[in-house]
């Protein structure tokens, strides 16, 4: 039997045999790694992102691995998008949010335009889907919503402060999401990295190289974060204490350092 | 970083690591800007490495095609690991056909130095066994090439170093199995003239056979071996056998503990251990085939200056070279930590510039020692040369061009089909 390619999408009615996840910005790095190494604990999945002959790639590949396939092909930066996922989450038991974009921060000083765009992929999309999948899974009182965020919204920094407050806008929603659905019993959860090697920071310089960490390194991390109990993880978990220690140098002092 | 498994050349090098076929480069310039796709890095010389140009790294492009469970067929990128395959395949009843000595190669590194295994008497080696794969070359164009659809071009990729273009896709037939164990037999011997009646006995009723040796326990008739034999287990589970390193060599160990006294002690050692004659030993796929991915980074023992490996074949008219080679290890005073002899079948080469041919490969390696191990390397180099052997360029840094035309007469064939926007250090030096 030769496992073909064919493309459903959200919503078709499925014969439920095992777990069904879904993976929003299946094509990161992070996200392509974390299904490998999740490859067991599943037999459904839909796949979510916005190039259709990667989409195709992607699905031929999980099918050969004996996994029924379901692909959405959306560009989250359109307004509406939520609707896509309006009553269509019955099936499904986890939902993950691994796109965003590292934005040029000078671009982002010099155009509102940069700006805004950024926000809205990193954090208002985002808000639009928790919205809709929030209901959804409370009403099921069944779910998990894990969401990648970064270290970069603990602290707001020169370098990089529009990509650190979209996380950090992220980072404390699904905070308040979390408690909001604690009683129902879903969960959610907050997965924040540092800095590790993907298409997102290729060709940046890898320094200090012990600040930098291989993606199969932090899936494993989400791993651990979607099967455990914790509910916000840095990844890897040193980065809880340096992250620590850089919230805790006062701003006066902050302001005059490269960080 | 990029470099070779052995540390030597001394380099390392960035690469560009494209996430997706679709987004592999489809037009380079000229030499100048040469590239060379780079699978796991798990060829010791510096066929790998490509300073003069860039790397493009292809662990990224690892996603499979399909997998006909019926048939054994598989399609997959090329970054896709053995490991990663066998992951796959073997809990469905299928193996790889044929394997090297390390699960993290990856398909495009298998196929382009067409690598052999420990069942080439039976199966000859792994271009023997794929059926088609995709070539992008550097002007954009893009091949599928088979038997029967460009079938020099396939001749020339399989074993063609990564010269003629970039792998994007290949499709391999494999092996049926039972079960995911191998039945192993252990049998101690004592010279060349032994270990060759053992492997004719084992080469009719084995699908795989290999021999450790110690070799500096003695000359041609004196020195002390293992003979493994084995087959894949008619009973038992199909699991999938994780390649999980439960040692790690720490990242520097000084070179100097690894001199002519520990590794004599240490082959010694392994002998004794091992020695009892076993037959019919039960054990996983993974023990048995890639005993040393067990201990990750192992090639960190050598210390920062890197080892050479060294191997190559004798045709087996050929025994007396054998002891000459000994006798000029044993002169060196440098010992090989691992020794290893297998005898090739006659299966005409899938590739042009493909290294197995029927006769005897040793496979030895050394610490860099500077100069005295260069000497060494090159001594044998010329016994091999002159004895009409040929010598692996998945483990070569050394060979000079006019050893390698020796070696590779379908040189100036091949040259025919290299892309010319494709280079590597080990190119560069052996085309001259
Ligand atoms: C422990 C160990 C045991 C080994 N045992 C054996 C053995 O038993 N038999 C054997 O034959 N070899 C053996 N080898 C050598 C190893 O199998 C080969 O060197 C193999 O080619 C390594 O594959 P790789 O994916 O690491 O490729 P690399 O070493 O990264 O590259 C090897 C070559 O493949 C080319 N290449 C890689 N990907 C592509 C692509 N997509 N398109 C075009 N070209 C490409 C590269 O340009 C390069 O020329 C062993 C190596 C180790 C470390
Ligand atoms: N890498 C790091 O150092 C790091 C550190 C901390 C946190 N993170 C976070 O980790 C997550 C995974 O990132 P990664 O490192 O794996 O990088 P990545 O491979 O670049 O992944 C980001 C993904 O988001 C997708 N995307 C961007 N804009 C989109 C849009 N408008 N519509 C649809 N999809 C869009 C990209 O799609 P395309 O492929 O189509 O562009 C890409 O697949 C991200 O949330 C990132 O912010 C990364």
């Amino acid at each position: 039997m030769l496992i073909p390619v064919f493309l459903l999408t959200i919503g078709d009615a499925l014969v439920a045999d095992g777990k069904h996840i879904l993976v929003l910005g299946s094509q990161s790095t992070l996200a392509r790694e974390f299904v490998d190494q999740y490859i067991d604990e599943f037999s459904h999945i839909t796949l979510v992102a916005r190039n259709a002959e990667k989409l195709q790639v992607q699905a031929a590949d999980l099918e050969s691995r004996s996994k029924t396939v379901h692909t959405k092909c959306i560009d989250f930066n359109e307004i509406g998008i939520h609707q896509e996922f309006d009553g269509a989450l019955d099936d499904i038991d986890e939902v993950y949010f691994f796109y965003g974009s590292l934005p040029d921060q000078q671009a982002c000083e010099q155009s509102v335009e940069s700006a805004l765009e950024a926000i809205n992929l990193n954090f208002v999309s985002s808000v639009a889907m928790l919205t809709s999948i929030a209901n959804q899974f409370e009403q099921k009182r069944a779910g998990l919503i894990l969401v990648v965020t970064s270290v970069a919204g603990d602290r707001g920094r020169k370098a990089n402060y529009v990509y650190g407050a979209s996380k950090a806008g992220l980072t404390a929603y699904c905070q308040g999401l979390r408690n909001r659905l604690a009683s129902a019993g879903v969960r959610v959860v907050t997965v924040k990295p540092g800095m590790f090697k993907s298409a997102m920071t290729e060709g940046m310089p890898k320094t200090p190289a012990i600040l930098w960490s291989d993606t199969d390194r932090i899936a494993k991390v989400v791993v651990e974060a979607a099967t455990g109990s914790k509910e916000v993880v840095y990844a890897p978990g040193y980065w809880r204490i340096i992250m620590w220690v850089i919230k805790s140098i006062p701003e006066r002092i902050f302001k005059n350092t490269s960080i | 970083m990029y470099r070779s498994w052995a540390y030597i050349p001394e380099v390392e090098q960035s690469a560009k690591v494209p996430q997706w076929v679709a987004d592999l480069p489809t037009s380079t310039t000229g030499a100048a800007n040469s590239v060379l796709a780079y699978g796991a890095g798990r060829s010791y010389g510096d066929s790998c490495i490509n300073t003069d140009g860039k790397l493009i790294d292809t662990q990224q492009l690892r996603h499979f095609i399909s997998f006909d469970v019926d048939t054994g067929v598989v399609t997959a990128e090329p970054g896709v690991t053995l490991d990663q395959l066998l992951r796959l395949t073997v809990p469905k009843g299928w193996f790889l056909s044929v394997t090297p000595g390390t699960s993290y190669a990856t398909l495009g590194g298998a196929l382009a130095n067409d690598v052999h295994g420990k069942n080439h008497h039976c199966k000859g080696t792994f271009g023997h066994h794929v059926k088609q794969f995709k070539l992008l070359r550097t002007d954009g164009q893009e091949l599928v090439c088979s038997e029967n659809e460009n079938p020099d071009m396939f001749k020339a990729t399989i074993g063609g170093m990564g010269l003629t273009g970039i792998i994007t896709q290949i499709t391999i037939s494999l092996q049926a199995i039972k079960s995911a164990n191998m039945t192993v037999s252990t049998q101690p011997f004592v010279g060349l003239f032994e270990y060759l009646k053992l492997s004719k006995i084992s080469n009719q009723q084995d699908q795989y056979s290999v021999a450790w040796i110690d070799c500096m326990s003695g000359d041609m008739e004196g020195f002390k071996g293992l003979f493994y034999s084995a087959n894949h287990a008619k009973t038992g589970e199909l699991a999938y056998d994780e390649a999980q390193s439960s040692l790690s060599a720490p990242s520097i160990i000084p070179s100097y503990l690894l001199n002519k006294y520990s590794v004599t002690a240490f082959n010694k050692l392994y002998y004794a251990k091992n020695k009892g004659n076993k037959s019919g030993i039960n054990q996983g796929y993974h023990s048995f085939f890639y005993p040393l991915d067990k201990v990750a980074n192992w090639n960190n023992i050598y210390g920062k200056k890197g080892f050479y490996q060294c191997q190559f074949i004798l045709p087996l008219d050929q025994n007396e070279v054998f002891d000459q080679v000994f006798t000029k290890i044993r002169q060196s005073g440098m010992g090989s930590f691992l020794t290893v002899l297998k005898e090739f079948g006659v299966y005409e080469s899938a590739g042009m510039l493909s290294f197995p041919r029927p006769g005897i490969c040793l496979a030895m390696d050394f610490s860099n020692r500077g100069n005295s191990t260069m000497k060494l390397l090159k001594d044998i180099e010329h016994l091999v040369i002159n004895a009409g052997g040929s010598i692996y360029p998945a483990k070569d840094k050394l060979m000079s061009a006019e050893s390698f035309r020796h070696c590779y007469p379908a040189l100036d064939d091949f040259k025919r089909y290299v892309d010319p926007g494709i280079s590597s250090n080990y190119w560069r030096r052996v085309s001259g």
